[in-house]
């Protein structure tokens, strides 16, 4: 992995979403350009973790820089797509 | 969006007073001769929302409180396809309902998608209102050239489909995310309830009116004073559009709040009130 790829792993929830928050939007800080978010380890995405992800990617664009959701398992998959957030996450195809 | 939006529309299709305020569920408080305050709800809320807010004021206001046409009380059959095809024929709701209480020097205050609505109604009758409050607006959610409204076309595409495929679904999820304050789950929960007790069919149109609307030219035109409210960490209307609400408005009055969320009304109704106060009072 590049030093653009974010290892996002477990379980997102509301314990975790904010920790997420700051831990990357520190990551960001240090990189340029999209941030690729790895979920391939990611378990569990509830609301208050798509609310920690819609933060960072509000925080990017407003840098004119994205955020993208790869390798992301059905369960938090079907989350993003229920929410019609797809193309705002910037989330790749299945598979 | 252009002239068009507030053109001459009101000949056909105004319901008359008692129909008004019966259609829209208008609850009025506070003495009847004080300067009054209407308060409009935002996309898939309802007139609750304002339940913390409108109270401080009805010791020295009338305030008036209503549900748009498919939310809360209204009757279902307030709501008409081609009337309410974009946000002017809800702004001529608004219209009905100060016609219908005989409502002048009206302080309108509204939330999200509101504000715009207040600023239609405002230009197409200046004489009627006298100060505007805008809580969290957003002229324009899609982004265009010079200019971030937060979303993409294919986002709000994608939204869109989710909301009409899977209405509950939708709102269940992105209830809390739109609230903000993951700490505070119940104020997720409650506007998830909101958003089902408002027809689903309605809802979807509503939204599509809401986050296709583009009323950026119509800012200049406001005849008012009006005060913007801006809150932090807001999905919906992020800083960078509330600036842009904030130097577009002739008159405007920018103050960006220390709560978070999109609906600072019920996640911080004391600051929220103190300064739609300090707007109002001055």
């Amino acid at each position: 992995m590049d030093n653009t790829t974010y290892q996002l792993g477990g379980e997102v929830d509301l314990v975790a979403a904010p920790r997420l928050v700051e831990d990357m939007r520190g990551f960001a800080s240090q990189t340029t350009g999209t941030v690729v978010v790895d979920c391939a380890e990611l378990s569990f995405l509830d609301s208050s973790g798509i609310d920690a992800l819609l933060r960072v990617d509000r925080m990017l664009r407003d840098e004119r820089r994205r955020l993208r959701l790869v390798h992301l398992q059905d369960t938090p998959r079907r989350v993003v797509e229920i929410l019609g957030l797809g193309a705002t996450l910037g989330v790749d195809e299945p598979g | 969006v252009t002239a068009s939006t507030v053109g001459p529309r009101r000949a056909a299709g105004s319901l008359d007073g008692v129909d008004a305020i019966a259609r829209f569920n208008v609850h009025v408080t506070g003495p009847a001769g004080a300067p009054p305050m209407l308060f409009a709800h935002g996309f898939g809320c309802d007139q609750n929302m304002w339940r913390f807010v409108a109270p401080h004021f009805a010791s020295n206001h009338r305030v008036v409180l209503f549900d748009f046409a498919g939310a809360g009380g209204a009757d279902p059959a307030a709501y008409d396809a081609i009337r309410h095809s974009s946000l002017a024929g809800y702004a001529d709701d608004v219209l009905d309902i100060c016609a219908a209480l005989h409502l002048e020097d009206v302080t309108f205050v509204g939330h999200s998608v509101s504000a715009m609505i207040g600023a239609l109604a405002a230009i197409a009758e200046p004489a009627r209102f006298a100060k505007l409050v805008m809580v969290g607006p957003s002229p324009r959610y899609i982004d265009d050239e010079g200019y971030v409204g937060g979303f993409t076309d294919a986002d709000i595409d994608e939204l869109l489909e989710s909301l009409a495929s899977n209405y509950l679904g939708w709102s269940a999820g992105m209830a809390p995310v739109i609230m903000g304050n993951a700490d505070r789950p119940e104020l997720g929960q409650e506007l998830t309830e909101s958003f089902c007790r408002t027809d689903p069919d309605i809802a979807r149109r509503f939204a599509e009116v809401t986050f296709r609307s583009d009323n950026r030219a119509d800012l200049a035109r406001i005849p008012v004073p009006t005060l913007v409210l801006q809150s932090h960490e807001d999905a919906i209307a992020p800083i960078g559009v509330g600036e842009f609400v904030r130097d577009a408005i002739p008159q405007s009055t920018y103050v960006v709040l220390d709560a978070v969320g999109h609906c600072p009304n019920l996640s911080a109704p004391d600051e929220t009130t103190d300064a739609i106060a300090a707007f109002v009072d001055a």
